[in-house]
C-alpha cells in the first residue's frame, strides 16, 4: 500500500480545464450567509444578511453568455435591512459573461421608478461580487495542475463597491488588491469531479470618507481567504466560504472588521 | 468576498454615532436563562459539513430555522418545545426526508443555567414517528452541554472567567451513532468542555456576553464489525443576550476523524447560528 502511495505520488498530474459550462435558459440559485463584525475601541456593530440569487443563462454569442439575476430572498439580522427583500425582487439585473468567469457591467431595470435607487445599489452590490471574477472567481486562461496558481489585480473601488454605491460621493478609494488562486486539490465531492480553489485578497488602498457630518481619511487593508468547491462539470461554484479580516486605520480612530461567508448553489 | 465589502457603511455608522459600547464588566454578571411564557423565538442556521473517506467526500449544506417556544417555569424548570419550521439541504436524499420533520416537536425542561431534562420527540403524523425518534436523539446529544450547546456556570463571571465541564462521550454521540450503525455502537470516553468570558458588549440594542468554547476528547468506539478512536476537537464562540440568557449568535467549527484500523472518516463543519 505504501509503495502504491509512492508511485501514485510520483506520477504526473493531470492539468485540468476550468470553464463555464452553461445551459441555454438554465436557472441556478445561490444562497449566502454573511456575517460583519466590526470592532472599534468603544464600539462593537454585527450584521447576518441572508440572501438567495437566482441567474438564468442566455445563449452564447461572441464568446459571451447573457445573464439575468434577480434576489430571490433577503433578510438581515439588523432592522435597518430587514424588509427589504420585497423591493429587491422587482429588480431586474442582467450583464454578461465569459467562460472563465469574467463578468461585464451589470445594469438594472425595474417597472417602479421608487425602486431606482435599489437597482442601482443591488447593481453595484453584484459588479462588486463578480469584480474577480463570478460570484469571486476568475478561471484559468490555461489548463492547471494541483498546486498550480494563477493571479490578478483588482482595483479597490470595484472590489469595495457594494459599500460605496449607497454613499454616493461621500466614499473615495484609490489602490489596487493583489488576488492569488490556487488548485489545491481535484476530488470527488458528491459523486462529482469537483475542483478546491482557495482565494487569497491581500492589499491596502487609500480611503477617504466626506459627508456633511464627517470628513476622515486613512488606509484600509484587507486580508482574505476563500476555499471554493468548484463542480468540474458545469463550473459553477458549489460552496464557497470566506474569511476576511480588514483593519481600518484612521489615524485617531481604529478599527477592525472580521467577516464570514458562506455561499452555496441551492439545489 | 461577495458582499463582503459592506463593512464600510458599517464605519460610517461607528465613527458617526455614540452610545453604542462595551457594558462595564468590573462587576461579576450571573448568566441565566429565563423563559417567558408563550414567546417564540426562532433561529436560522447555515451548516456545510465535509466527510472524507479515500478519496471520495460528500459535502453537504443545511440551513434550517426553528422556533422555540416557552412554556410555564415550575420549581425552577422552564417548559421549552422546539420546532423546525424551514429545512433545506444540498443534499437530495437528505432533503427528500426533510418534510417529515417538519411534523416534528422537541419537548423538554431547562433550568436557569441551561440544564436539560426530560427531552422527547413527538410526531403528529404516524409516518413522522420513526423521525420523531432520530429527532430525540440527535438532540438529547446536542443539549448534553446545555440548552442549545450553553450551560451557564454557577456563579457571576467577569471578562477572562472559564470555567468547565466534563461530558460523557457515549451521551454526547452515542445514540446518534446508535443510529448509523443499527445499535451497534458502543462509545467510551469523556469530552473536556471548557468556556471563557471574551467579553461584554452592547449591539444593536441588545446587552450580549460572547463566550468563547472548546471541546475535545478522544473516544473509544466499537461498532461491532470494527472499532478504533474518534479525534473530536470543536470550538467556536456564543453571543447570548444577558437579559434573559437566549443566543443570539453562535459559529462553530468542529472536525471529528473517526479512525477504525480498516478505514478513516474525517468529518469536518462548520455551523452558523442566529436569531431572526
Amino acid at each position: 500500500m505504501v509503495i502504491a502511495a509512492i508511485l501514485f505520488a510520483a506520477l504526473p498530474q493531470t492539468a485540468v480545464e476550468l470553464k463555464l459550462k452553461l445551459r441555454e435558459d438554465e436557472v441556478v440559485r445561490f444562497r449566502n450567509v454573511f456575517n460583519v463584525v466590526t470592532y472599534s475601541p468603544d464600539k462593537i456593530d454585527e450584521r447576518v444578511q441572508n440572501s438567495l440569487m437566482s441567474f438564468t443563462f442566455g445563449a452564447e454569442r461572441d464568446g459571451k453568455i447573457a445573464v439575468k439575476a434577480v434576489v430571490e430572498e433577503y433578510e438581515g439580522m439588523d432592522a435597518g435591512s430587514n424588509g427589504a427583500g420585497p423591493a429587491m425582487k422587482q429588480v431586474n439585473l442582467s450583464f454578461d459573461l465569459d467562460k472563465k468567469g469574467g463578468a461585464g457591467a451589470v445594469k438594472h431595470t425595474t417597472s417602479n421608478p421608487a425602486l431606482e435607487p435599489v437597482g442601482v445599489l443591488l447593481s453595484k452590490t453584484l459588479s462588486g461580487m463578480n469584480s474577480i471574477g463570478f460570484l469571486g472567481l476568475t478561471l484559468p486562461e490555461k489548463s492547471v495542475s494541483v498546486g498550480e496558481t494563477w493571479s490578478r489585480k483588482v482595483e479597490a473601488s470595484d472590489f469595495l463597491a457594494p459599500a460605496l454605491a449607497p454613499g454616493g460621493d461621500m466614499f473615495q478609494v484609490d489602490g489596487m488588491y493583489d488576488v492569488l488562486f490556487t488548485l489545491v486539490d481535484v476530488t470527488n465531492v458528491n459523486n462529482k469531479r469537483h475542483a478546491r480553489i482557495s482565494v487569497d485578497v491581500k492589499g491596502k488602498s487609500e480611503l477617504a470618507i466626506n459627508s456633511p457630518d464627517i470628513s476622515i481619511s486613512g488606509t484600509l487593508t484587507v486580508a482574505s481567504t476563500s476555499s471554493v468547491l468548484l463542480d468540474l462539470e458545469t463550473g459553477l461554484i458549489s460552496s464557497a466560504k470566506t474569511d476576511t479580516t480588514a483593519n481600518l486605520d484612521l489615524g485617531e480612530a481604529e478599527a477592525q472588521i472580521v467577516m464570514w461567508s458562506l455561499l452555496y448553489r441551492k439545489v | 468576498m461577495n458582499l463582503a465589502s459592506r463593512f464600510l457603511l458599517l464605519i460610517v455608522a461607528l465613527v458617526a454615532t455614540t452610545g453604542l459600547g462595551r457594558l462595564q464588566d468590573t462587576e461579576p454578571v450571573v448568566l441565566r436563562f429565563k423563559f417567558k411564557p408563550g414567546e417564540t423565538l426562532k433561529f436560522r442556521s447555515v451548516n456545510n459539513e465535509t466527510m472524507t473517506a479515500g478519496e471520495e467526500s460528500d459535502d453537504k449544506v443545511t440551513t434550517m430555522t426553528m422556533g422555540v417556544t416557552a412554556g410555564e417555569t415550575k420549581d425552577g424548570w422552564a417548559d421549552v418545545s422546539l420546532g423546525f419550521t424551514e429545512l433545506e439541504s444540498t443534499d437530495p436524499s437528505t432533503a427528500e426526508v426533510f418534510p417529515l420533520f417538519l411534523d416534528v416537536k422537541v419537548g423538554m425542561k431547562v433550568d436557569g443555567r441551561g440544564t436539560v431534562k426530560e427531552l422527547t420527540g413527538a410526531a403528529t403524523k404516524a409516518e413522522s414517528e420513526a423521525v420523531a425518534e432520530i429527532v430525540e436523539v440527535m438532540f438529547t446529544g446536542v443539549m448534553n452541554g446545555g440548552f442549545m450547546g450553553v450551560q451557564y456556570p454557577e456563579k457571576g463571571v467577569k471578562v477572562g472567567d472559564t470555567w468547565t465541564a466534563t461530558l460523557d462521550a457515549d451521551e454526547l454521540m452515542g445514540g446518534t451513532l446508535d443510529i448509523a450503525t443499527g445499535g451497534q455502537a458502543t462509545v467510551k470516553g469523556k469530552l473536556d468542555l471548557k468556556y471563557e468570558i471574551k467579553s461584554f458588549r452592547t449591539s444593536n440594542g441588545l446587552k450580549l456576553v460572547e463566550i468563547a468554547y472548546t471541546l475535545s476528547g478522544t473516544p473509544t468506539i466499537d461498532i461491532g464489525v470494527a472499532s478504533g478512536t474518534m479525534v473530536l476537537k470543536s470550538s467556536g464562540t456564543v453571543l447570548t443576550d444577558v437579559a434573559n440568557g437566549m443566543l443570539v449568535r453562535m459559529r462553530q467549527s468542529t472536525t471529528a476523524v473517526l479512525d477504525l484500523g480498516v478505514v478513516k472518516i474525517e468529518n469536518s463543519s462548520e455551523q452558523f447560528m442566529w436569531r431572526i
